[in-house]
């Protein structure tokens, strides 16, 4: 049931997309949301917020808290499906991808290995992924 | 939560269609929204592993739309490409690459080729060949587009311009 709660709650989210504003350089902002501790069985996750990276340059994520603590694959993709590499981040560790197209962009995340986060509950069920991101 | 089973989902409703002709099913790809665009490349594109995965992280009612982008960026990074080797062998200056357009383009498929339409003639502007390296270089952009499918390795634009 709890693994259940989360993965509606994480739907909502992903529902609620939102555009960010054009920035005029690098800018950050902060996000969150639930990913799987299950990566053998369950996709890269997203808030489906994205972010305009307006000037060619660096994009970085920084995973400011994870709950319950995990390491995350973290990966930003563009509108056309394409990908940075899979860098890995634990908490307080930043992900940094140079010379980036200028787009929007959206982060993905999901734990890189199985990790139980589902306590006596059948599956590894899901944690949530905080960040800050600079584009 | 995005992309449970997905990807599982994605690979399973591939299917083949006789023996000579296949054809791709992915949930969420309106097939009828690809016409106008090269079928071999579509196939092509639907068969890459890296791109599916990525593709099974959108929601469905987006998916028809990152395909028909993702196919025509492939095209318009292979033909800058093959422009920007013309350009360092013959000193025949490049022109940014007519875009591939599906029949029907989802919203934002014009908007997105147009912005790389943009930023590729502003690389051919400078007039430097250099410049347009770095441009096929960019992250997101042309580097990691495999600049012929029919390349046994399968190299990628910037392994071919980085020596790799």
């Amino acid at each position: 049931m709890k693994m259940l709660k989360r993965i509606a709650t994480a739907g909502v989210t992903i529902g609620l997309a939102v555009a960010v504003a054009l920035p005029a350089s690098a800018a950050t902002a902060d996000g969150s949301f639930t990913a799987t501790c299950d990566p053998a069985n369950y996709g890269f996750a997203t808030n489906g917020t994205a972010y305009q990276h307006s000037t060619y340059g660096t994009i970085s994520v920084k995973q400011t808290a994870s709950s319950p603590q995990v390491t995350s694959s973290v990966k930003v993709t563009s509108q056309n499906g394409n990908s940075t590499p899979v860098v890995n981040v634990s908490d307080g560790a930043t992900a940094k991808w140079t010379g980036v197209l200028t787009g929007q962009y959206k982060v993905y995340a999901r734990s890189s290995s199985g990790v139980n986060c589902n306590g006596a509950w059948p599956g590894n069920g899901n944690y949530t992924f905080s960040y800050t991101i600079t584009y | 939560m995005v992309g449970r089973f997905t990807a599982l989902a994605i690979a399973a409703t591939f299917t083949l269609a006789g023996c000579t002709h296949a054809e791709t099913s992915i949930d969420g790809v309106d097939q009828a929204k690809l016409a106008g665009l090269p079928s071999d490349v579509v196939a092509e594109r639907l068969a890459d592993p890296v791109f599916v995965e990525n593709l099974s992280g959108f929601p469905l009612g987006e998916r028809t739309g990152v395909v028909q982008l993702n196919v025509a960026s492939a095209i318009f990074c292979r033909d800058l490409y093959g422009q920007y080797e013309q350009w360092t062998i013959t000193a025949t200056t490049p022109h940014v690459p007519s875009v591939a357009t599906p029949d029907t383009p989802e919203p934002g498929f014009n908007e997105f080729m147009a912005q790389w339409s943009s930023s590729a003639q502003k690389a051919i502007d400078a007039g430097d060949p250099a410049e347009l390296r770095s441009y096929l270089l960019l992250t997101l952009g042309c580097r990691d587009t495999i600049v012929d499918p029919r390349d046994a390795e399968k190299r990628t634009v910037a392994e071919l311009l980085e020596g790799r």
